[in-house]
């Protein structure tokens, strides 16, 4: 067991008591986390700094509103209904289309009027948000994600997870929906998780649950070797995610529109460890080298460069 | 960023709260172990006499506190008869007196006496010894100056004169000066008082000790009677049978000539002593001494508050650790329980429950919740408002389980009520929510794991051990808090990400 943990302490790989204790707290100024955990406030942020954003279709704030949320989304064929201050994707209702007066969820289900406004009104009591605190239930654009992923992705929207150190983007997988997640693109709800190579936007081998897999469960496509589209414009972003929000430690996840380009889904102040499976690769090596190179890192094209100069996947090189 | 800070301020804490609970442990005398019997003997001096129709004036002599001795508590039953205590030299006297009484009265004077580990001498530390010469006169003078006069040039030091004396007068046909001194068949206390005498002749000041030898269970215990004599500014005690100075099993009661009892208007007194060990708790013994001993550490100390107050706190001191076992399950280990604190308070209430019957209700009501908040899911109710009616049928749920316990006999099940309803309304919320969100396994996963967190919490803050030592040192709460602010920096993996990381470990 003690081999097994020195092993991991030399491949550099972050424990959650190491993020927390020697990155997250002293790098994370806790006032700045509500700009990343009301996704509105995010939301804000990203289209201040010129950065597109999922439009906003409504916002429902109090109960009282939430009679209105059949109305307001009258307009729309398919949206995404989710929390403002959630976590973990949870709470988030994917609906692609409309059938017979009821809602068409990206996993298949069938929702009435009755169900999803009962779903909203569990939003505002605070029920997915994380101190359980009421909360702000958010309606907005559903992305019609890239060709590219069309192969790769069963239902829900697959997104780009980029950790972003000081500013250098550190780490980056993709995440990919699979039948067991249920459309959503979160790891531990059993979506892929692929690991990018910083310096060109290729997938990796990736993990599914525990396992390294080569192709997606559902589609049986190969999940490696993909090309990210916009890899460039996705860095971009993230490097300069860290003067939007000034948070040293976080991740960003954005996703590709087929029609809108890179959009910015959502910050994270607490990004999981699970990009480091994906990237079979620790993330302790990077943020040390990061910080080792703190002062040559002022602008967003060298920490850029930086993260393409040092970060390429060892997995390639091999 | 730097723990610095934290270095600094954990030793300290650790250090204060260690250093504290040495100083308790080691010179107040409190006990680290519950239970642990230690020397404690209850003696009882029955005084019986027949007042004879005047005003009544009892003096007994009662014992004190001196060396490794101290005097636990004191109790005197004597009804109609005023008290007074007073302690006009070496000795402390009890008074009874009242106006007028007649015939057969019975007064008791009570102690218990606890005996540490001290190897200090017995001897009291009075100053100033008057020497007092044997105030023997005529022949008994003269047979006394002889017996010092002869045993002098064989002595070494005063101790040895002394051995030589007393080896003189306890000599089975005495010689002829001691049997001039004793008279015909003398007492022990005789000699002893014979020995002092001379003593004074020989200038050495002596003293008679009149006391107990601590034996197991007497019913009839007899005053034993030794002496002390001055040597290099001290009291040393000698003892008749073994030449000894150190009299460890003799408990002094009181010096000098006086008998133990002295009195006026009554005949026929009579006084019976009963001596029994008795096996108690420390505790008492180490609190009481502390106070005689006027240490404000025990004034200021839980020990002061209410019985009832006393008990609430035997209970919060073990919650920290608790906390601190709960800390590094979860931080060091990596279980996942339902709320951060939920199994503390668990195991709290597991205390009252006992752990398999606490371990069946909660199974029962998390259970049963779940049933009901699982059908409550097809109302679609607002959150506050469910949780409400979670609460409420948790609580219906007990008062069912308490009838029905109380029916069939199990008198445990009435403590089901001790369980923090609340919390157990927000697992079976959250439990719901995780079964929802994430499938029934992982609920349960997480319920069985937070209820094997409860129950090993439970393990830690039942033990007795446990309970006794942070109730009677509870600054070691601060060593507890120094590992908790330490864990708080804790940056090495958790047991459970060894697993989840293990690809990583790998080949490269």
């Amino acid at each position: 067991m003690f081999a097994l943990a020195r092993k991991l302490k030399a491949a550099g790989v972050l424990g959650i008591n190491h993020r927390n204790a020697i990155y997250l707290l002293p790098y994370n100024d806790r006032r700045n986390y509500p700009l990343v955990d009301d996704k509105v406030l995010t939301k804000d942020l990203a289209r201040k700094a010129g950065v597109a954003v999922p439009d906003l279709y409504g916002l429902v704030e109090i109960q009282a509103q939430v009679a209105s949320v059949p109305s307001i989304l009258k307009p729309y064929q398919d949206f995404v209904a989710k929390p403002a201050q959630g976590s973990q994707g949870e709470g988030i209702i994917v609906v692609i289309g409309r059938s017979a007066g009821m809602y068409r969820l990206a996993n298949g289900t069938l929702m009435s009027d009755h169900e999803l406004t009962f779903h909203v009104s569990n939003i505002l009591s605070g029920i997915y948000s994380l101190g359980g605190q009421n909360d702000k239930a958010i309606i907005e654009y559903r992305v019609k994600f890239d060709t590219v992923f069309e192969k790769i992705a069963y239902r829900g929207v697959p997104d780009v997870r980029i950790i972003v150190f000081l500013g250098v983007p550190v780490m980056a997988m993709v995440r990919l929906p699979t039948r067991m997640s249920g459309g959503k693109a979160n790891l531990h709800q059993g979506a892929i998780g692929a690991g990018i190579d910083i310096p060109t936007g290729q997938t990796l081998t990736a993990v599914w649950k525990n396992a390294v897999v080569t192709e997606h469960p559902d589609t049986l496509n190969p999940v490696s070797g993909v090309q990210i589209p916009n890899w460039d414009k996705l860095l971009d972003i993230a490097a300069r995610s860290y003067e939007m929000t000034n948070l040293g430690y976080q991740g960003i996840d954005l996703v590709l529109d087929a029609e809108l380009g890179p959009l910015i889904l959502e910050l994270n102040a607490r990004p999981g460890l699970n990009i480091q499976i994906a990237n079979r690769e620790g993330l302790a090596h990077r943020l040390e080298a990061v910080v080792a190179n703190r002062d040559a890192l002022k602008d967003v094209e060298a920490r850029i460069a930086f993260a393409k100069e040092k970060f390429g996947s060892t997995l390639l090189a091999a | 960023m730097n723990n610095r800070h934290l270095y600094i301020l954990c030793p300290i804490l650790a250090l204060v709260g260690v250093a504290v609970t040495s100083y308790r442990l080691f010179v107040l005398g409190f006990p680290a172990l519950p239970d642990q019997t230690s020397e404690t003997w209850r003696i009882e001096a029955r005084v019986q006499f027949e007042a004879l129709d005047k005003p009544v004036k009892v003096q007994i002599r009662t014992l004190q506190s001196e060396g490794p001795y101290s005097v636990v508590t004191e109790n005197y039953v004597a009804p109609g008869f005023g008290l007074t205590t007073s302690k006009p030299s070496m000795n402390r006297i009890a008074t009874f007196t009242v106006g007028k009484a007649v015939g057969p009265e019975t007064f008791y004077y009570s102690a218990v006496i606890h005996r540490t580990n001290e190897s200090g001498a017995t001897a009291s530390k009075d100053e100033n010894p008057a020497l007092q010469r044997s105030r023997y006169n005529g022949v008994r003078a003269i047979a006394s100056q002889a017996i010092v006069r002869r045993l002098t040039p064989q002595a070494a030091d005063s101790n040895s004169l002394v051995g030589l004396l007393i080896r003189e007068l306890l000599a089975p046909p005495p010689g002829r000066e001691a049997a001039t001194l004793l008279g015909p068949e003398p007492s022990r206390r005789k000699i002893v008082e014979t020995a002092v005498r001379v003593l004074g002749d020989a200038n050495i000041p002596a003293r008679a000790i009149h006391g107990l030898k601590l034996e197991p269970d007497r019913r009839n215990a007899q005053f034993a009677h030794w002496l002390e004599f001055w040597r290099d500014g001290e009291w040393v005690p000698f003892d008749l049978d073994t030449g000894a100075n150190q009299t460890p099993e003799n408990l002094p009661w009181w010096r000098g000539n006086r008998p133990f009892l002295s009195a006026d208007g009554i005949a026929n007194p009579e006084t019976t002593i009963t001596l029994r060990r008795v096996y108690a708790f420390t505790l008492r013994n180490a609190l009481e001494r502390a106070k005689t001993m006027g240490n404000r550490l025990v004034e200021f100390s839980l020990f002061g508050l209410p019985l009832q107050t006393q008990e609430v706190y035997r209970i919060l001191l073990v919650v920290p650790l608790g906390i601190l076992f709960l800390v590094v399950l979860r931080n060091v280990i990596g279980v996942k329980t339902f709320g951060t604190f939920m199994p503390v308070l668990i195991a709290m209430a597991f205390r009252e429950t006992q752990l398999v019957g606490g371990v069946i209700m909660f199974t029962f009501v998390v259970g049963i919740g779940l049933l009901v908040r699982l059908y409550l899911e097809q109302l679609k109710l607002l959150l506050v408002p469910r949780l409400a009616s979670v609460v409420m049928v948790v609580i219906i749920m007990m008062v069912l389980i308490s009838i029905l316990s109380h029916k069939l006999g199990f008198d445990r099940g009435l403590s089901v009520a001790l369980f923090p309803i609340v919390i157990l309304s927000m697992t079976i919320e959250r439990m719901t929510v995780v079964w929802d969100e994430r499938g029934p396994k992982e609920a349960l996963q997480q319920g069985f794991g937070s209820l094997a967190v409860a129950v090993a919490c439970y393990l830690v803050m039942n033990l007795t051990v446990v309970q006794h030592f942070l109730f009677v040192f509870p600054e070691s709460l601060l060593v507890v808090l120094a590992f908790c602010l330490l864990l708080g920096r804790y940056s090495g993996y958790r047991l459970v990400e060894i697993g989840r990381f293990k690809v990583l470990a790998g080949d490269r």
